[in-house]
This record gives C-alpha cells, sequence and structure tokens, in this order.
C-alpha cells in the first residue's frame, strides 16, 4: 500500500492487538477516511505472520511491544532481556521511521506504547513526543485489530502551542484585572453596605425611605458576595490563594456553619439535619477559612436549589488516615433539591457554568461557587465527588487530607479526673454520649431525667459526702420548668458551682433568659469532647486561674448607657447604683415616681436608654410614673423600655404593671446577674 | 405583729365565719339566697380590704426584704406562722411567699440559723401546698420540698459548728421530712422515700447526736418517724416491698401502737383507732392476719365509732375507715362480692354523717377523707351509685357548689335539645349517634346525658372549696396553678365507676379552650374525646353560668344574662366552640326562662336533698 511504511502491534486493554502505522499525511489521511480495509487487507498475509510469531512468544509479557516484520523486509525488532525494542523501517517523509524506532530507548518505547494504550478507546487525536517531534495518533477498530496511525504533527502543533500560550497569557492578564477591580470595587461596596446600616438605625425615617434603604442592604449585600466569589476565583486561578493551616477546632469550624446554614434552610422553609460521623480527632490543621467556605458554599447551594418542603443534610466525619498524623476530614451535602442533569454535571466545575433551567435560572449567582469549592478542596489534597439525579436531589462528598494537631485533652484529664456531674436530660442518647466522653476525662456522669430524680441525687451527694463539681442540662426536658427550677438549683448550690447548659439554638438568643436563670455556660450541641471538657475545665482552680480575673469581673459592659433608677428607699438605691455601676452605665436616681416623670420630661429625647422602676413609692407610684411618662409627648415616651422592680405579686398586679406600660418585671432583693442580663437584653452588651 | 398582719387575719377570720353556714336546713330558701347573697357582698368587701393590705404593706416588705430591720423580720416570721398553725391553713400560699422571702433574707444576710429554720418552713408550706393538689396526682411541689429540706439536712455536716438547739432541731426535722418529698407511687420514689426515711432514723438512734443536743424531744422525734415508716403500708398494698419493709413497717406499727397503748393507760383515753388499724394491716403483710380476719377487725372498729364526732379521731373513724375497708376489701372479688351488704351500709352511714356535720361548710382533713372514700369507691349494680353518692356529697359540703353544677346541667340539657334540633349534624359520634336522624330521634337520652355531665364536670372542685370559699383575698398565681388541679381529680374520681365514667372527659377537658390556645390542662385531647361536643356544651353552660354567678366573692360583678351571651357569642372559635357558642342568641327566651328563678330552685333541690328527700 501506497504510502504505509511501518506497522507495530502491540496488546491494547482488552488484549485486542494493535498495529501501529505510520505514514505521511495523505497516504494516512487515505487510509483512515476512504480506504483502510483495503489497505490493510494488504497486510493480512503479514499480519497472520506477526500472529504466528505472537504466539511463539506465548511467554512474553502482555502488552510489551513485540517484534514484528516490516513490509519492506527491513524491519527487526528484537527484543532484549531488558525489554528493550528495536524497530527499523524505512523512512519515507513525515513518517515515524528507522529513526523513530530504531533509536528509541527502553523509557521511550514504553512511553509510547502507553500513549498509544492511553489512546486505546479514548478518541482522538493524542499526541506522542518522540525525541522532539509531535505525532498524532488516531486509533480505529479493523476486523480483530485495532490499528493505530502515527502521524508527525510536530509544526502544527508549535504553532496551536504559540496561540495556547498567547491564550493563556491573554487569560491571566484578564483575570488580573478582574481580581483588582473585584477588589477596588469592594471598597465602596463597604462603605455603601455600612452607611446603608446606619442610616437604618435612625429614627423616625419615612417609611418610604426605610424601604428603599432596606432595599439597598439587600440588593449591595448580593453584590459583594458576587464580588467575594469572582475575586476568589481570580485569586485561585492566578495561583494567590495560598491555605494558611492553623489548629482548627471541628466544633469551632461546625458552630460557625451551623449558625449560618440553619437560618438559611429555616428561611427557606427546608428542614435541615444535621449528622456527625466518626470523630477520631476534633482538632486538625487546616484553613478554618477555606473549610467554612467549602461547606458554606456547598450549603447554600444546597439551600438554593431545594424547594421549600424539602430537606437539607450535612454530614461531618474525622478519621484518622492510614498515614500517621494524617486524618481526613468528610463533608457531605445532601439535599432533595431539583437535582442536575448529566450533561451539566460534566460542566458542573467549570467556572461561570449554570445550568439553563426555567428554575435555575431564577436563582441568582456567578457560578463560580462549585469551581471555587473544587479548586480550594483541590487545593488542600482533596476530592470532590457528587451525585445528583434530576429532580431527586443531590450530594456532595468532600474528602480532605488533612494534618492532625495535638489536641487539651490530657490537660482536662489532669483537671477533671475523679470529679462527679449531674446531668439532667430526658434523651438517653445524649446521656450516653455524654457520660461517655466524661468517663474518657475520668470523671463520673450521674444521669437524671427529671427535677425530682436531680434534687434526689444533689441530697444523695452531700449525704454521701460525694459532692457534684457541676451540673449539666439539655436545654429542654419534658415536664421540667427550667425558669423554675434552674434558679432554685442555683440557690441551692451557691454562686461558684458550676451549671452549664446544652444547647442546639444560637444561645445568643436565650442566654439572656438563662443566664437570668442561673446558667453560667453553654456547651452547643452537637456535643463535642473538647468543648465539653474545655467549658467544665474553665471551672476548675486550673481553668479558672487560666482566665483572666478582671474580665471575668468586668463581664457586662453598658459604657455610654445610661439609665434613670427610680426608688424611694435610699439604702436600695445606693446599692443598686454602686453594684450597676461596675458595668460602667451612667446612673442618674429619682426618689418618686414624680420625680421621675419630672427628670424624663426634662431631658432631651432618647437621653435615657432604660428606667428602672420600683413600684411601691410614695408620692407617686412607679405605675402611675409609667402611665405619665408613656402618655408624654415625645418620640421616646413610648419606646424607652421600662422594667419593673417588685416582689412577687398578684397575677394582677404583674399584669397592671404591663398595662401601665412596663416591659420587664425583675424581682426583688436584686439579683445583679439578672438585672444585667435584663439589661442586656434592652441595652445589648460589650463582652469584655 | 403589724397592724396590717392583724387586721389581714381577722378579715380571714371574719370571712372564715361568713362563709359557715349554721347546721340545718334553712326553712325560707329565699330569705336564704338573700342572706347567702348580703355575706358574700361582705366577704368581697373583705377581699378587696384584705387585698389592698397586702399591697400596700406586705409586699412592700417582701420587696425590700433586703434591707428589712430583725424586728420587721421576726414580725413578719410571726405573721407566715399564724397563717399556718400547726395543720390548720388558712393561707398556706401567702405564708409560703413571707417564708420564700425570709429564706432569701437569711441567704443574703449569710444568716445560717435562719436559713435553717427557713429551709424548713417553706419546705413545710410546699408540703401542705402539694397536699391540697395530692389527689390530681400532679407532682407540682416535690422537687422544691426535696431541695430545701436536702439543703437544711446538709447541715448536719456543721453539726458542731451549730449552737443553737432549735437550729440543730431543725436539721434533724429536715432530715425526716426528707421522706415527705417523696411518696410510694412507684418503686423508684418507693426507693428513694425509704432510702430517707432510714437515713433519718439512723440518725435519730445513733447516741452521739442524743449526747450532743440532749434537749431535743427525740422521743417525739422518733415516734413521727415509726408513724412515717408505716405509710409504706399502701406500698405494701400494691403488691410490692420486700421483707425487710415488711420488718420494718411490722415493727414501726407495732413501736407507734405500743406508745399509744401506753398513753392512753396514762391518760386514761381510748388509743387512736388509726393505729390500731396500722398495726392490723401491718400484721396482715407479715402474713399473721388473713384478709378476713383484718376485714372483721375493721368491722368491728367501725362498729365502735361516734357517729356524732366530728373530730380528727371522729372523720377518721367515720370516714376514712370506709375508704380503708372498700380498699382492702376490693383485694379480692370474692370477698367484695361478700362485702357488698356491709360497704353499702357504710356508704348509707356515711353520707348520714356528712350531712349531720355541724357546718355546712368543709373543712380539709374531711375533705381529704372523703375524697379517699370517693377513690376507693365500690359501685354494686343494686347499690348507691358514685354519681348520686357524689351529688349528696357535694350538696351535703357545698351547696353553693351543687347549685353551680345543677344550673350548668340544666343549661347544657337545654343547649343540647336546641342543637338537637337545629344542627343535629354536629351531634352525630356522641353517644353512639350514627346520623342526625338517629340525633333527633334520642333527643331525650342527649339532654339527660349533657345534664349529667354538666351536673359533674366540676366534681374535682369539691377539693378546692376551702381555697375557693374561704381565701379572703386575690388569688396569685401560684393558686391559680393549684386550682388547675381540680380536673384532674374530677377526672381521677369518675373514671373509676361505670356510673360517672361517661363524665371524665368533660372534668377533664371543661377549661380547655377551643382553639387549644389557652386554659388547661394542656394534654387534654378534643381528639381523644369521643364525646367532643357534650363537652363542648357543658363548657359554654358553665361559662354562661360563671358569668352571672353571684355566690363567689372573687367573681366580677355578675353580669346579667344578655351581657353573659354576648360575651359568650365572643368567645366562639376561641374560648368556646363556634357552633354552640353562636347558638346561645337564638335561646335568649328559654334561658332567661330558665334564670328567672333556675338559681331558687337550684337551691330547693340542693336543701330538699339535705333533709334526705
Amino acid at each position: 500500500m501506497e504510502g504505509l511504511h511501518h506497522f507495530e502491534v502491540v496488546w491494547g486493554n482488552n488484549q485486542m492487538p494493535v498495529l501501529i502505522f505510520g505514514g505521511s499525511g495523505d497516504s494516512l489521511r487515505q487510509v483512515y477516511a476512504n480506504d483502510r480495509a483495503k489497505a490493510l487487507s494488504v497486510r493480512r498475509g503479514e499480519l497472520q505472520a506477526a500472529e504466528r510469531m505472537d504466539a511463539s512468544e506465548a511467554d512474553m509479557p502482555q502488552g510489551e511491544l513485540s517484534a514484528l516484520s516490516a513490509p519492506d523486509g527491513e524491519v527487526s525488532v528484537p527484543v532484549g532481556a531488558d525489554g528493550a525494542a528495536s524497530v527499523s523501517a524505512a523512512a519515507d517523509g513525515d513518517m515515524p521511521g528507522p529513526d523513530l524506532f530504531g533509536i528509541l530507548s527502553p523509557k521511550e518505547a514504553l512511553d509510547l506504547r502507553n500513549a498509544v494504550l492511553s489512546a486505546d478507546g479514548q478518541g482522538g487525536p493524542h499526541f506522542c513526543h518522540v525525541k522532539g517531534k509531535v505525532y498524532s495518533a488516531v486509533l480505529f477498530d479493523w476486523e480483530a485489530y485495532r490499528v493505530c496511525l502515527l502521524q508527525d504533527v510536530s509544526r502544527y502543533y508549535q504553532d496551536v502551542r504559540q496561540k495556547l500560550d498567547d491564550a493563556i497569557l491573554a487569560n491571566r492578564a484578564k483575570t488580573n484585572f478582574l481580581s483588582e477591580i473585584s477588589h477596588d470595587i469592594r471598597t465602596p461596596m463597604n462603605a455603601i453596605i455600612g452607611m446603608t446600616d446606619i442610616a437604618l438605625m435612625q429614627k423616625e425615617m419615612p417609611a418610604r425611605v426605610a424601604e428603599c434603604l432596606s432595599k439597598i442592604k439587600i440588593a449591595s449585600g448580593h453584590m459583594m458576595s458576587l464580588l467575594n466569589e469572582v475575586l476568589d476565583m481570580s485569586r485561585i486561578e492566578s495561583g494567590r490563594v495560598i491555605l494558611n493551616p492553623e489548629r482548627l477546632d471541628v466544633a469551632d469550624l461546625l458552630h460557625e456553619v451551623l449558625i449560618v446554614a440553619r437560618p438559611q434552610a429555616d428561611a427557606a422553609k427546608l428542614r435541615f439535619g444535621f449528622r456527625l460521623g466518626r470523630m477520631d480527632r476534633e482538632c486538625v490543621m487546616a484553613d478554618g477559612v477555606r473549610i467554612r467556605q467549602i461547606c458554606l458554599n456547598l450549603l447554600s447551594n444546597a439551600v438554593k436549589f431545594t424547594p421549600a418542603g424539602g430537606h437539607v443534610e450535612l454530614f461531618l466525619e474525622v478519621r484518622e488516615a492510614e498515614k500517621p498524623g494524617k486524618v481526613w476530614m468528610e463533608i457531605r451535602v445532601k439535599d432533595s433539591g431539583i437535582g442536575m442533569s448529566r450533561e451539566f454535571m460534566n460542566r458542573l466545575f467549570t467556572p461561570f457554568e449554570r445550568e439553563q433551567t426555567v428554575t435555575v435560572s431564577k436563582i441568582q449567582g456567578t457560578g463560580l461557587g462549585m469551581a471555587i469549592t473544587k479548586s480550594l478542596a483541590e487545593l488542600m489534597d482533596g476530592t470532590v465527588e457528587v451525585e445528583s439525579r434530576q429532580g431527586e436531589g443531590t450530594q456532595f462528598r468532600i474528602c480532605l487530607l488533612l494534618d492532625a494537631a495535638e489536641d487539651n485533652a490530657a490537660l482536662y484529664r489532669q483537671a477533671l479526673e475523679g470529679k462527679r456531674a449531674l446531668f439532667l436530660c430526658a434523651e438517653e442518647e445524649q446521656s450516653a454520649l455524654l457520660a461517655g466522653m466524661l468517663d474518657r476525662l475520668g470523671m463520673e456522669t450521674v444521669c437524671v431525667k427529671n427535677e425530682e430524680q436531680a434534687v434526689y441525687e444533689i441530697n444523695d451527694a452531700f449525704f454521701s459526702d460525694a459532692p457534684f463539681f457541676a451540673f449539666l442540662t439539655a436545654e429542654q426536658v419534658d415536664g421540667v420548668e427550667m425558669m423554675q427550677f434552674l434558679p432554685e438549683i442555683r440557690r441551692r448550690m451557691g454562686r461558684e458551682f458550676p451549671m452549664l447548659m446544652l444547647s442546639e439554638g444560637d444561645w445568643s438568643q436565650i442566654e439572656y433568659m438563662l443566664t437570668r436563670s442561673g446558667v453560667d455556660a453553654f456547651i452547643p450541641l452537637p456535643l463535642f469532647f473538647g468543648r465539653l471538657a474545655e467549658g467544665l475545665y474553665a471551672f476548675t482552680p486550673e481553668g479558672r486561674l487560666a482566665q483572666n480575673a478582671e474580665k471575668r469581673q468586668e463581664k457586662w459592659d453598658f459604657a455610654g448607657r445610661r439609665i434613670l433608677l427610680v426608688e424611694d428607699n435610699e439604702i436600695n438605691r445606693e446599692i443598686a447604683t454602686e453594684l450597676l455601676s461596675v458595668s460602667g452605665v451612667e446612673i442618674e436616681t429619682a426618689g418618686d415616681g414624680a420625680q421621675a416623670v419630672e427628670r424624663f420630661s426634662s431631658v432631651k429625647p432618647y437621653y435615657y436608654d432604660l428606667v428602672l422602676m420600683d413600684i411601691q413609692m410614695p408620692v407617686m407610684d412607679g405605675l402611675e410614673a409609667t402611665r405619665r411618662i408613656r402618655g408624654l409627648d415625645r418620640p421616646d415616651a413610648r419606646v424607652t423600655p421600662i422594667v419593673a422592680m417588685t416582689a412577687n405579686a398578684f397575677v394582677e398586679d404583674v399584669q397592671r404593671s404591663r398595662d401601665a406600660g412596663m416591659d420587664e418585671h425583675l424581682s426583688k432583693p436584686l439579683d445583679m446577674d439578672q438585672v444585667f442580663a435584663c439589661l442586656n437584653r434592652f441595652l445589648g452588651r460589650v463582652r469584655a | 405583729m403589724k397592724a396590717y398582719q392583724e387586721a389581714y387575719l381577722k378579715n380571714l377570720q371574719q370571712a372564715l365565719d361568713l362563709t359557715d353556714l349554721s347546721a340545718g336546713v334553712p326553712e325560707d330558701i329565699r330569705l336564704f339566697i338573700e342572706e347567702r347573697r348580703s355575706r358574700t357582698e361582705m366577704v368581697r368587701a373583705l377581699v378587696a380590704e384584705n387585698t389592698a393590705l397586702l399591697r400596700e404593706n406586705l409586699f412592700p416588705e417582701l420587696d425590700d426584704i433586703a434591707t428589712a430591720d430583725e424586728a420587721d423580720v421576726a414580725m413578719l416570721a410571726e405573721f407566715a406562722a399564724r397563717l399556718h398553725p400547726g395543720e390548720k391553713q388558712l393561707d398556706v400560699v401567702l405564708a409560703y411567699m413571707i417564708h420564700n422571702a425570709l429564706l432569701a433574707y437569711a441567704r443574703r444576710w449569710n444568716k445560717r440559723d435562719m436559713l435553717i429554720r427557713e429551709l424548713y418552713q417553706t419546705g413545710l408550706s410546699l408540703f401542705y401546698m402539694q397536699n391540697l393538689i395530692q389527689q390530681s396526682r400532679r407532682r407540682l411541689y416535690y422537687w422544691k420540698m426535696s431541695l430545701l429540706f436536702g439543703e437544711a439536712a446538709s447541715y448536719i455536716r456543721q453539726y458542731d459548728e451549730i449552737e443553737d438547739v432549735q437550729t440543730r432541731g431543725y436539721i434533724h426535722r429536715s432530715m425526716a421530712n426528707l421522706a415527705l418529698a417523696y411518696d410510694w407511687s412507684s418503686d423508684e420514689e418507693a426507693a428513694r422515700k425509704l432510702k430517707a426515711m432510714r437515713t433519718s432514723m439512723r440518725t435519730l438512734t445513733d447516741p452521739v447526736y442524743r449526747e450532743k443536743t440532749p434537749d431535743l424531744p427525740w422521743d417525739t422525734f422518733l415516734y413521727k418517724s415509726h408513724q412515717e415508716f408505716t405509710t409504706a403500708i399502701s406500698y405494701l398494698h400494691t403488691g410490692k416491698g420486700d421483707a425487710r419493709l415488711v420488718r420494718e413497717v411490722m415493727e414501726s406499727a407495732a413501736y407507734v401502737w405500743e406508745r399509744q397503748l401506753e398513753n392512753s393507760r396514762k391518760n386514761g383515753t381510748k388509743p387512736h383507732i388509726r393505729w390500731q388499724m396500722e398495726y392490723d394491716m401491718a400484721q396482715y403483710y407479715c402474713g399473721i392476719l388473713t384478709l378476713t380476719e383484718l376485714l372483721r377487725r375493721m368491722e368491728a372498729a367501725y362498729m365502735e365509732r361516734d357517729p356524732e364526732s366530728y373530730s380528727e379521731r371522729g372523720l377518721f373513724h367515720n370516714v376514712f375507715l370506709v375508704a380503708l375497708y372498700a380498699g382492702y376489701a376490693a383485694h379480692e372479688e370474692d370477698i367484695l362480692q361478700k362485702k357488698e351488704q356491709v360497704l353499702s351500709y357504710m356508704y348509707r352511714m356515711l353520707v348520714r354523717y356528712v350531712r349531720s356535720a355541724p357546718v355546712t361548710q368543709l373543712d380539709s382533713s374531711l375533705t381529704r377523707h372523703l375524697i379517699t372514700v370517693v377513690m376507693n369507691f365500690v359501685e354494686y349494680p343494686d347499690g348507691i351509685s358514685l354519681k348520686d353518692f357524689l351529688m349528696r356529697l357535694v350538696t351535703c359540703r357545698a351547696p353553693d357548689n351543687y347549685v353551680f353544677f345543677r344550673m350548668t346541667g340544666d343549661v347544657a340539657a337545654r343547649i343540647m335539645r336546641y342543637a338537637v334540633r337545629h344542627v343535629p349534624e354536629e351531634l352525630v359520634g356522641i353517644c353512639g349517634c350514627a346520623s342526625p336522624e338517629q340525633v333527633r330521634e334520642r333527643e331525650e337520652e342527649l339532654a339527660a346525658f349533657a345534664y349529667e355531665d354538666g351536673l359533674l364536670h366540676d366534681v374535682g372542685s369539691l377539693m378546692f372549696t376551702q381555697m375557693t370559699a374561704h381565701y379572703a383575698r386575690s388569688w396569685t398565681e401560684e393558686e391559680h396553678r393549684m386550682y388547675a388541679s381540680h380536673v384532674y381529680v374530677g377526672q381521677r374520681m369518675l373514671a373509676r365507676c361505670a356510673s360517672t365514667a361517661p363524665h371524665a372527659q368533660t372534668a377533664f377537658g371543661h377549661h380547655r379552650s377551643y382553639d387549644g390556645s389557652a386554659g388547661y390542662p394542656e394534654e387534654y385531647s378534643r381528639q381523644a374525646n369521643e364525646n367532643q361536643a357534650v363537652t363542648d356544651i357543658v363548657s359554654a353552660a358553665a361559662y354562661l353560668n360563671r358569668l352571672m354567678d353571684d355566690a363567689s366573692p372573687f367573681q366580677r360583678t355578675p353580669l346579667s344574662l344578655d351581657e353573659a351571651i354576648d360575651k359568650a357569642y365572643q368567645e366562639a372559635g376561641k374560648t368556646l366552640s363556634p357552633v354552640f357558642a353562636r347558638l346561645l342568641p337564638g335561646m335568649r327566651r328559654e334561658l332567661a326562662e330558665y334564670f328567672a328563678d333556675g338559681r331558687e330552685k337550684a337551691y330547693e333541690q340542693a336543701f330538699a336533698m339535705l333533709k334526705g328527700e
């Protein structure tokens, strides 16, 4: 056959012999396009000879470049003991000739074979680099053979390569531009967002203006997130993202993810589930910011693409890897959303790609989230897998290979070993989990299911001289009125006794109520050993020493706030003033209701942030004073919080104070923790 | 005590006198109603006065308890003691509030002896509050009692540092009273109660403590502890308890009984029948007596009663012993059948005894005993039904309550008839009616059922008659919480016998609002009540009736019928079922006719029953 000068046989992946031909461009094109059966049939006899030879070389390793006869009788391919092949063939134009096969080193021969085999069944063209030249390999099946045609395309390849390099440089310039412009736009965007917030805080704003500002706030927030994504992607593409591995507490990570993701799911009316897998290590060395970004990207996508009523689930696991000192962190996000087409899944991680469906086009986004996620995962030696079915949902699974970090378990154990804890919780699984963790600390746990059992154990501990070190409680226990029970435990056990609550929610929302009830600290759920141990350790002598004593003293900071304390009893007034002043709050006093009304009327609006009002007072009682303040014609008359200070009273008295316009009720004698918690509710708090 | 404290107590006593009616049946019902009305007005004035006294004097004192001087604190302590002297509970909730404040004072100023005393006193107030709601099986105050007694008892570790003998006494009492914070309702509770009793007993018999504080009444402490130990009989009665417990109970019962005999020999009085019975029951659980022999001894003891004695012993003999007898007879079905005549006789005598009581208002221990009888009531096919028995008791002990029940029943029956005619489809499903046609066919039966439902719906409130009739002041949140227990008691009372069981759901659910947003109990389920429409009708009738009731000193000014109907109509879909509340305006004329003399007739009926007619 004209133009075909050489062929080789190797064994394909499926043990189908592969014939490798070299030839000129035209002859190859002709063979491939028009006449290949005919051309190849000429070689049938030779092929058969080759097969016979092959059979005689049955002990030769499969897939080795085998010796073949050449059409011109010029080929001899002795295979040495080292597997080296030497092939010679007549040279002809751009076809591989003796220059090619004759000079292949064993490694080059192996590379060529691998290149051909890797092209086998993958479609073409594929390029083989040999001795500074580039050959394209095209494969097709012929009878019982697979045929591989090699063509020297060095010149064409160089041209294309040059164009590609030019394109890459241009793209890099674009990426740099995007990165810089995104960064520059963020600065004024920050100002827009900040100023909008300030404007929104203004009182007595026309409704229309408030509405416009709210819309600006939403739109600018959205724009900011788009900018951030573009910036991230451009940084990743330009290789400017450098991971910053630090000691990362998995519990912290999870907590930060959940406090963002849960409200998002709630707002979208989705059920949000969380599962914690094995937790071989709770501390790892990793870039927490980036891992959180991965989690939130996945979760916000899941929320976006799941219709109301569906569910989103997060799974997290940290397990020991095979390599010592390494762990696998596995993050799974599963949803019951709209899913993806197979076609789109192939482009899922390509920047700016979004599925083009009616549902998706209504959802805002850059199409960068998944590309960023994948890039970040790969930066962390991780993998991303995705399973999805249209209409049924999607699951992303990300595995990151991280370094394990040392934890403080030994320190905690040293301080807590031998101590006893009482745990009030009706759920056996939770009780067992907590007891198991405390057991790791060398602690004994007594689990109780209701307040009667709890009190019994407290009494019993006193009598048996085995006091409890701490009281832990679930946030809610069926049949237990926590707001009544916890203060009693606090009174009974004293101010120093640690009382901790396990809480699933964002405890800043319930902190006011529960600190008022005597709870010292919260342990977030899901329960982590490290968090629990750290929470308890803080109350040991060692833990207390480690804390800054001043900070504990200055727990509440209301500096810059001003309250009016209305109290007729001079000693009470002095005590309250002294105790309140440690928080930095400015206190002005009035001796009766009439004075309070006069004082309130005479100052400029919003002068007082809150009024603490005694009820029983001479001249004018607290109820009347409140009514009068509420009736004043000034902007703050109805909104300034007024808090009653009374003892237990009749139901109608409490109601009367509310009817008079009071916002809250504090029992006397004043418990300063309760007072501060109350002030915190109305004035906001800054923890020193 | 301060003047306002004296005045409060005086008003309290005056209110008691005004609500206590003389024995016997009035000749002229109209005069009786008039007098009742004028007394109610006087009590209303006392309620207002006492409420003001507390609001203007006591609460400011409690407000500023931290800065109170010692004289004020001492007067408060005395005032609290007068509010519930011993087992008499004039105003136990107020006493509790004061003790609680004194406790805060003691903690604030680190007054250890006072703290121990107030822990004990506050715990004891809670014990009496828990006692009031005991039959509801609600456990509102147990844990707090346990906490308070437990804290006081824990000072035993500082025993030697405490010099005051009384304070040491409070430590021992608290240790013993810790057992009061548990009951015999479950094995777990029983184990705790036993542990508390055994620990206390060990301390009381420890010669070291006696040596350290020889002036304490050790024998009394020990005697009372043995008495408490005999309460384990109720646990043995349920088939629980091991040999050790049986032995301990036997020893305690014998100890108490021997002391009783010794005292009676010394004083020339008869020993208390209660401790003889406890001793006999302990012997039964030891296998010394058979059930037949135990019952025979109870019968013999019963025949020795004084039917005119209303002392604490007389009450036990005439009332509690009947409950005890029924409870043991019910141990074996054969014996229960054989004892039909004996029990029927006892029930008849009991009604007569209650009817002849010197005052028509209720004494708390009599109420407790009567409710124990109800809770152990045995209904024989030809004997007195629980329903009749209950009505006789209510009439005898609280005629005003009976009038309210009766009028609610009457109005409920009228609403039912009206509903059968106008909205029969809404009644399908009740009492097994499968269609509106069946509803129409069974109008009489449904009206009778509604009447009885109304009559019985509030029997649980019998337990709180003292609170509703005698508390000469506004209620606190705590009292509302306690009073809510009456629906649990009512349900328990009615559910145990065939004649009353169909009405138990209404007793439980009549205070729960239709839309579930308010009222109590929260665990009441409309779906679980197959006769919910009847409960809705009774709730509407009771609501109307309450708005118009002029017998309670705590009600606001009674409304006219038109006003009451308008208010009920406004509650359609909220407090009341919209179906039945919206029927009321159409019934104005019919109801006006009924209310013209309905109250009078109900009183007539009550006094006819009192006469035994």
